[in-house]
């Protein structure tokens, strides 16, 4: 006789505690996840289905993928190598798919590889002048200029100026759209020191009308976690300059609140240019000009000054103030009474309330200083 | 010669595999392998961590044969060899001609008088259009109608379980079928079929609905994606069958003969 028609608790112990270690660690890599898991790198990951994962800072050595379904996987400073092995995977639109399929090419055409070890020997600029005439369709190997420029721009990987001028000649140049988004999937992933091939990267991406690729959006996030300052920051702009969904401005936002300050003024920046010129007057510091950071605390002299800022540049007069941005103006020296900021001032904690909605939090200090007269300052 | 069967379902209420060798009326050395396969998603109630429902996308029954070999064109699922298939072509063809000729004449004359003297004007204009078109389209359509066998036969003694619009599968595929007629190999000291209902983990849907105490937040891509497996690492392990590489062995139903 049956115990129960139902299946219940058919799961091991150690698969139990294994979930459980993963819930316990949602801000660990994929491979800090998978040992926690209690999974095996060499057996496990075969046939699996790994769509849309982000690998960032993990270490794939040894990993066995074969027959796994890799779709679009994002990440950056993923480290891989020969001892992982993709046989038979699905990389399409992942980080991987790019350069798998020109490690494929060469491993297939000795010709090819024989070329590309002389012309990755020679200088920079031997290499840049070797791509620019053998991608002309007159040049002497042009049919082998494509995969070779490609891969001299992976290799060049500590040398930003120089894949900033191969990408350059090669965007142009890759007729199929996929090809050309994985190329750029992996550049973002290598995470270069120098911003210029990222800057590049998203400038092709807009050239392309490619910025509402989910993928491309989901590797631009996985960005946003650089050490690279500059990075962090094309990142970003990208992604809040170009439509932003709910889920993005969550994910930019809970870096920022992990990250350090320089994440934390440009989530504030970003929001405010989103919400409008007046968001970014009453988001800047009103000495330095400086973007605030997510939880600022003011002075109430500092909310009358940035009252009385908002008041001179709506009513400046200046001819070059006219098609300025309110924080750009000059502003007018008018003089404004203590009752007309005051009323200002509460308009700007309208709107720093408003802003608390977004994680960003202004508030004034209830400081003794309070009646000191912004008139006379 | 008797068989002896042994059908190893740990998750019956997920997959059901029996089978049997039923002898050939015509011929001793002949059987039919006969076949049960019921695949259905269910949930699994786990104390610890919540509700799994855990539904299959595509399955492999495989066959493993020791002295006995299948019967050419026996095998369940296999359409007419050479490739057969129907086309329905639909050609639909439309010839049209249009032919206008409009013609338009204008003539007009004014004569007047002025103080200054006699003015006169006269014009005569005329204009003429013809307009011919002519429009032909071929339209041609062609379908091709294939059998869907939801047990297709594959080479190496494999047959692929999949539903026809493409979802879990849900259906009891085989009820005592013949899968295929098998022949004993004369020399062969052991006779005896193995039958695996295999999922790779990609083709296995799990979802898990939280028990929100032990597991406060939802889980990322990421943790979903290890979970996963971790769950049909688990599963497998309860075949009892080899070691965890990808795939999940869900049932297994030996026969083998008894002497």
């Amino acid at each position: 006789m049956k115990d129960s028609p139902f299946l219940s608790n058919a799961l091991s112990e150690a698969a139990l505690a294994g979930i459980e270690a993963l819930a316990a660690a949602p801000q660990a890599t994929f491979q800090e996840q998978a040992k926690l898991a209690g999974l095996v790198p060499a057996k496990d990951f075969r046939h699996a289905d790994l769509r849309n994962i982000d690998l960032t800072d993990s270490d794939l050595h040894g990993f066995d993928f074969s027959g796994a379904d890799l779709r679009g996987i994002t990440g950056i400073r993923v480290r891989w190598d020969q001892t992982t092995i993709f046989d038979g995977a699905d990389l399409s639109g992942s980080i991987f798919a790019s350069k798998i399929r020109l490690r494929t090419f060469f491993n297939m055409d000795q010709q090819a590889n024989n070329l590309l070890a002389s012309v990755a020997g020679q200088s920079w600029s031997a290499q840049i002048i070797w791509a620019a005439e053998n991608l002309r369709p007159t040049g002497k190997f042009h049919e082998l200029a494509l995969p070779i420029t490609e891969a001299l721009f992976y290799r060049a990987r500590n040398d930003e100026f120089l894949q900033a001028e191969l990408m350059r000649y090669l965007a142009p140049r890759i007729s199929s759209r996929e090809a050309l988004y994985d190329m750029l999937t992996a550049a973002i992933s290598d995470d270069p020191r120098a911003a210029v091939v990222i800057r590049s990267v998203f400038s092709i991406l807009r050239q392309h009308q490619m910025t509402r690729n989910a993928q491309i959006r989901q590797q631009a996030l996985a960005l946003v976690k650089s050490r690279n300052p500059a990075n962090q920051e094309e990142a970003v702009r990208f992604l809040m300059r170009n439509l932003p969904t709910r889920e993005e401005i969550a994910a930019i936002r809970t870096a920022a609140e992990g990250g350090d300050g320089f994440l934390e003024s440009m989530y504030v920046a970003e929001i405010s240019r989103l919400l409008g010129q007046v968001y970014e007057l009453v988001t800047r510091d009103p000495v330095s000009n400086a973007t605030l950071s997510m939880k600022t605390v003011l002075s109430s002299s500092e909310l009358k000054l940035i009252a009385r800022r908002w008041l001179r540049a709506k009513s400046s007069r200046y001819e070059k103030d006219v098609n300025l941005p309110l924080v750009q103006r000059k502003g007018s020296d008018h003089y404004y009474s203590a009752d007309e900021i005051e009323k200002k001032a509460v308009k700007v904690q309208v709107l720093w309330s408003n802003l608390k909605r977004v994680g960003i939090e202004i508030d004034v200090a209830t400081d003794v200083d309070a009646n000191v007269s912004i008139i006379e300052t | 010669m008797s068989f002896i069967t042994d059908d190893q379902n740990p998750l019956a209420q997920l997959v059901e595999l029996k089978s049997s060798l039923a002898l050939k009326d015509d011929t001793a050395d002949n059987h039919d392998l006969l076949v049960e396969l019921r695949i259905n998603p269910d949930e699994i109630e786990e104390d610890r961590i919540g509700t799994i429902s855990v539904e299959i996308l595509e399955a492999t029954l495989s066959v493993d044969f020791s002295g006995l070999k299948v019967a050419p064109k026996t095998r369940h699922g296999q359409g007419e060899t050479g490739g057969k298939t129907r086309k329905e072509l639909q050609r639909e063809t439309i010839i049209s001609t249009t032919s206008e000729t409009d013609k338009k004449k204008s003539a007009d004359a004014s004569v007047g008088a002025s103080a200054t003297g006699p003015e006169g004007k006269a014009g005569i204009g005329g204009s003429s259009s013809k307009h011919y078109a002519e429009t032909a389209m071929h339209r041609q359509s062609e379908s091709v109608t294939e059998d869907f066998y939801p047990v297709r036969a594959l080479s190496d003694d494999r047959w692929k379980v999949t539903m026809q619009d493409g979802g879990p599968l849900n259906d009891a595929f085989l009820d005592n079928d013949r899968l295929c007629e098998v022949s004993e190999v004369r020399e062969a000291n052991r006779k005896g079929a193995m039958t695996s209902l295999v999922a790779k983990q990609k083709h296995v849907k799990i979802t898990l609905e939280r028990k929100a105490s032990v597991i406060a937040v939802p889980f990322s891509r990421n943790q979903q994606a290890l979970m996963n497996i971790v769950i049909a690492k688990s599963l497998h392990e309860r075949s009892g069958s080899s070691e965890y590489s990808g795939h999940l062995v869900f049932s297994q139903s030996t026969i083998s003969d008894e002497g």
